[in-house]
């Protein structure tokens, strides 16, 4: 515990961590005609980075939506050995070329090292001039082992000023903490290996399957809830990560 | 690298390393009146404009909440920009609202609202809900 009686006045103190970038990839290309296509990129990373990002029609991103955004099917997913994007722009509206950005974190299931990354693109860059949102949870949380069985792994956190307690029931994760406002969330899903954004829910639900593999998040005075994916059948693995942001 | 803890490494600030900083936080309130969906369509639409100094290609995370006759407030969240409304009350509709960014000083929500495919074919109205969307911009290379 910091010896400051007002340490949350100021920033960049280890108390506060923050998320690290660590996969980032630009690219730009022609989309077919039929509006449909996959783009994939090899890494080396040793997991399946949580992904997430935004696509443009100006090279200077002056326009742009996010990836896996609901309306137009542009859905960013990884595995520990690819990062892949499909897109369906179909009958929306076919862009002529897009220009993308990924950006990446390490899972909270990965327990490797991870190298520095600073070579890359300088706002993201460490600066004193800036803000930074301080992580208050990240987690991950194992919703199904194999096909037939549901589980929920137990995963216990320290108590500090901010986040109370975090407890779980089946199927769902609740995280209590003290701030005075709703922290904000970022969602994932592993499923069979594969990594996706919890928006990507929209697509399951757009072309009639469930969405109940993918976490979704609601808020209250005090707290998280987070219905955790239970999936279908033949999925073997699933699991829900968590990041939450002060 | 010195950093002998693995763990941390992954989180700690340090210039080594990539961070998205925050640039903006701001919010928006939209109120979509009743609207009437006839029998032959599925989904009525709209869109409102904001205003607002954010940097290209900025990231967005974001709580949206929304309150109606007889509804208390409830908050979600607003996951890369959409988000699907299920609730009880809710027994022959959907919303969903996409954000993304116009040009470079204007964000732009749309809302669709959504007839359930098994509902009867006669026209329905929705009831009023007002959405207040609280977004947080991240800095991205520009």
């Amino acid at each position: 515990m910091s010896r400051l009686a007002t340490i949350d006045h100021f920033i960049f103190d280890s108390d506060f961590p923050a998320d690290m970038i660590t996969y980032y990839k630009t690219d730009s290309f022609t989309i077919p005609a039929n509006g449909t296509g996959t783009k994939t990129y090899n890494h080396a990373l040793g997991y399946a980075p949580l992904c997430f990002g935004v696509w443009a029609t100006a090279q200077d991103f002056s326009n742009s939506r996010p990836l896996s955004d609901g309306y137009f099917s542009t859905i960013v997913s990884s595995t520990t050995s690819q990062v892949k994007l499909e897109y369906d722009f179909g009958a929306k509206g076919t862009p002529t070329n897009i220009y993308l950005r990924i950006y990446g974190y390490p899972p909270s299931t990965y327990t490797g090292f991870c190298p520095a990354t600073a070579q890359s693109s300088k706002p993201l860059i460490l600066n004193t001039d800036d803000n930074y949102s301080p992580l208050i949870f990240e987690g991950a949380f194992t919703t199904k082992t194999n096909s037939s069985v549901s589980t929920l792994k137990t995963v216990e956190y320290n108590v500090t000023d901010f986040y109370q307690k975090q407890t779980d029931t089946a199927n769902h994760l609740t995280i209590y903490h003290s701030l005075p406002y709703r922290p904000r969330v970022m969602l994932w899903s592993t499923i069979n290996g594969t990594t996706k954004p919890a928006s990507s829910a929209t697509f399951d639900y757009w072309s009639g399957a469930a969405t109940t593999r993918y976490p979704s998040c609601s808020f209250y005075d005090g707290g998280i809830a987070i219905p955790l994916g239970s999936g279908y059948s033949g999925e073997d693995i699933i699991t829900t990560h968590v990041r939450v942001y002060a | 690298m010195s950093n002998k803890n693995l763990r941390v490494a992954r989180l700690i600030f340090s210039s080594d390393y990539m961070h998205m900083a925050n640039d903006k936080n701001a919010s928006k309130t939209i109120t979509i009146p009743p609207v009437t969906i006839n029998a032959d369509v599925a989904t009525a639409y709209g869109n409102v404009d904001v205003t607002l100094p954010v940097p290209a290609g900025s990231i967005s995370r974001s709580i949206i909440e929304y309150k109606g006759v007889n509804v208390s407030t409830s908050s979600y969240m607003l996951s890369n920009g959409s988000l699907t409304v299920f609730e009880s009350f809710q027994k022959f509709f959907r919303w969903e609202i996409f954000w993304y960014r116009i040009n470079a000083t204007q964000v732009r929500f749309d809302y669709y609202i959504i007839r359930y495919p098994n509902t009867t074919s006669s026209a329905i109205t929705t009831p009023s809900l007002t959405f207040t969307i609280h977004q947080q911009y991240l800095k991205a290379p520009s």
